[in-house]
């Protein structure tokens, strides 16, 4: 069966392309993470590539295949290690905001589709995924429980919010721990952005990496 | 399947390391063969925001030069704006992917923005620039300087039309003889068209370039369209290079005159390193009897050849950047600097004093150097002894005379003041500072060196260019016979 293309929210989102730009920068600029797409770069026909998509859990009705259901991140990527190595895939969900806002409760499902996508991606290769997620926002929430935010417990709690994000299946608290360690949180505001070398510092360090590659 | 074709392809690739190899793949070809002469290495990022995808680099008076590619989706977006302000310092090459915006106008250039040195452009742009090096492939100077250089807004509409252009600029020249005005018109407007997203430097390449194919399609450099007036003294080498070959390589007869305005002011010690590659007889000839009057040495070397040619044989070269002139058995090279010539060795056995003597039956000479079997060198000065052949047959009259054999030589340059030294074991002669013709040197070395030689045949080539008619009779049926 042809997979029919899901248009998202983000796809249609113009507004957030200079938070994931920004975001992208700062990542980018750290030099641990290599994005190498994001929900605004399109293909020919303006619609977005579908890497950025991931697969949720979806409960089976009978005798009938589930319609599968996906979910689409800001930003794509690899995390590297220390040295540069590539590692585990990383998808990065980019929110712009100049306060709070809502997003205690989009943080929830946020978690929800990350628990979602991280079971089936594992059932699909029957290991755990090598796969992380990124939460990257440039204005802090949550603040009165923002060191439990990348718990275990907090998926399990917002699972409990999202159960349809299960897909009909019970949560597993060994597969939450497995994710927690797979949470990124990231607060990059305006002055986070400051923080980015200087055009002169980074020729240094792009010819550095250029010099390395050769 | 088209570049923009594989292109999108390629970004469909599900993995997006396997994507990342394949657009990089394709995009470091495309800009190979745009321009031949750039090195392309991709950095394994992709569409980063600082690291460049790809990095060209290639030699540019001697120097390395490099030019970073990044690539984007979109190159027309108003987020675009940051790219420039990020990366632009560095004039790179944005090549956008998959954005089909307005670039003749776009969203990022609506407060006035510019590229600066960059250049932008996208995958159709580069389609375009490509079919035109595949009509035809001289177009890669044009799309050359553009990738290394480039800048400015370059979409598929404005690419078409500088490669296009060009493309006709290069076609016209082959009616240069007959329409003159109408080719330099075309060159002109085609000069006009590529300058606007070339720098000055860029601009001189493509001029210089396009003017040595008017000069191979039997054009006058002096009367090319170029924005300066022709003096070949200005051009550094690579460009005096590119000219003097496309006159060597043009179809066309080129007139003596034509020679001396364009190379009469290179000296023969230089001229190897100008033209930069072995050349010999043909339209090298005709350029060595053109510009011969020019040409002086102070240092000259022969090698012999095992044995002389079946057919006389005359012709310029040049061997390992020293000219030289082949006259049957003998190779002679000049030089100002002697040390070209410092390894060299005669390989000959040198003549026995029996042998030499119509060698040194001409006037001039000084001194003559023997070389007994068991006395070492003995010279026997002979400007005060009187006649040379008097003094000749009195050694050859002396015990054991037959094995002298003449080491070197002293005599007077003909026509000069100056005195040679000769050394026949190494047969190298040595003008003691003096720059002498190189007719002179050439028939001296002859003179000296040569077994198998024919003064009047030697005579004739220097004096004509042309090979001497061939030493035959002539039966009574007319046939030639040997």
């Amino acid at each position: 069966m042809a997979i029919e293309f899901q248009t998202g929210a983000e796809e249609t989102h113009k507004i957030g392309e200079g938070g994931a730009a920004q975001i992208r920068r700062w990542l980018d600029s750290t030099y641990r993470f290599k994005i190498y797409q994001s929900i605004y770069d399109l293909d020919p026909t303006g619609k977005p590539y579908p890497k950025l998509r991931v697969p949720q859990l979806v409960a089976s009705s009978e005798g009938a295949d589930p319609e599968p259901r996906y979910e689409r991140f800001d930003l794509i990527g690899t995390v590297l290690d220390e040295n540069g190595v590539s590692g585990n895939t990383l998808y990065v969900e980019c929110k712009k905001y100049s306060q709070a806002g809502n997003q205690g409760t989009l943080y929830d499902e946020y978690l929800a589709v990350c628990y979602s996508a991280f079971v089936h991606l594992s059932r699909q290769v029957g290991a755990p995924i090598d796969v992380e997620f990124m939460w990257a926002t440039t204005h802090p929430f949550s603040l009165g429980n923002y060191a439990n935010l990348t718990t275990a417990d907090q998926i399990q709690a917002a699972c409990a919010t999202h159960p349809d994000r299960l897909g009909g299946d019970a949560f597993d608290m060994s597969i939450a721990r497995q994710l927690e360690g797979r949470l990124w949180l990231a607060v990059v505001n305006q002055r986070v952005d400051e923080m980015i070398m200087g055009l002169e510092l980074q020729k240094v360090v792009v010819a550095r990496i250029l010099e390395l590659g050769r | 399947m088209t570049f923009v074709g594989d292109l999108h392809a390629a970004l469909d690739t599900p993995h997006r390391d396997d994507t990342s190899d394949a657009v990089h793949d394709l995009v470091g070809n495309a800009l190979r063969r745009l321009d031949p002469s750039v090195e392309v290495q991709r950095t394994h990022y992709f569409t980063h925001t600082f690291v460049p995808d790809i990095v060209l680099s290639w030699n540019h008076a001697g120097l390395r030069r490099e030019r970073h590619v990044h690539l984007r989706f979109s190159v027309t977006s108003g987020a675009f704006r940051q790219d420039l302000d990020v990366l632009g310092s560095d004039a790179p090459l944005f090549i956008g992917m998959t954005d089909r915006g307005d670039l003749d106008t776009p969203e990022w250039a609506t407060n006035g923005a510019t590229t600066n040195g960059s250049l932008v452009t996208r995958a159709e742009a580069i389609n375009d620039l490509e079919k035109a090096t595949r009509a035809e492939t001289r177009a890669v100077a044009a799309t050359g300087a553009l990738v290394r250089v480039g800048h400015g807004v370059l979409d598929e509409q404005r690419a078409g039309q500088v490669s296009n252009e060009y493309v006709e600029a290069l076609h016209s020249l082959g009616g240069i003889a007959d329409a003159l005005e109408v080719t330099k018109a075309t060159v002109e407007a085609a000069l006009v068209t590529i300058n606007k997203y070339l720098p000055e430097d860029g601009q001189l390449d493509i001029e210089r370039t396009l003017q040595a194919e008017w000069i191979r399609g039997g054009g006058d450099p002096y009367d090319f369209p170029s924005t300066t007036p022709w003096n070949p003294e200005l051009l550094d080498l690579p460009a005096l290079r590119r000219v003097l070959r496309s006159l060597l390589d043009s179809g066309a007869p080129v007139l003596p005159e034509t020679w001396q305005r364009n190379a009469g002011f290179i000296k023969a010690e230089d001229l190897g390193a100008v033209l930069g590659s072995n050349l010999r007889g043909g339209t090298f000839n005709q350029m060595a009897h053109a510009l011969m009057p020019n040409w002086t040495a102070k240092w000259v070397w022969a090698e012999r050849l095992p044995s002389p040619p079946l057919e006389e044989t005359y012709d310029w070269m040049i061997d390992g950047g020293i000219l030289g002139i082949e006259a049957n058995d003998l190779r002679t090279f000049f030089a100002d600097d002697g040390r070209h010539f410092k390894d060299k060795n005669g390989g000959n056995p040198l003549p026995a004093l029996s042998e030499a003597q119509q060698m040194l039956s001409q006037p001039g000479l000084m001194e003559v150097g023997l070389r007994g079997l068991r006395e070492g060198i003995r010279y026997e000065p002979l400007n005060n002894a009187g006649d040379v052949f008097a003094r000749i047959r009195e050694i050859l009259s002396a015990p054991d005379a037959s094995s002298y054999r003449v080491q070197s030589v002293k005599a007077s340059v003909p026509g000069t003041d100056s005195v040679a030294d000769i050394n026949l074991d190494r047969q190298v002669i040595e003008l003691n500072g003096q720059s002498t013709p190189i007719s002179t040197l050439a028939r001296m070395a002859t003179r000296f060196f040569s077994r198998a030689s024919r003064p009047e045949g030697l005579d004739h080539f220097l004096a004509t260019g042309e090979l001497p008619a061939a030493r035959a009779t002539t039966d009574e049926t007319g046939d030639r016979a040997a």
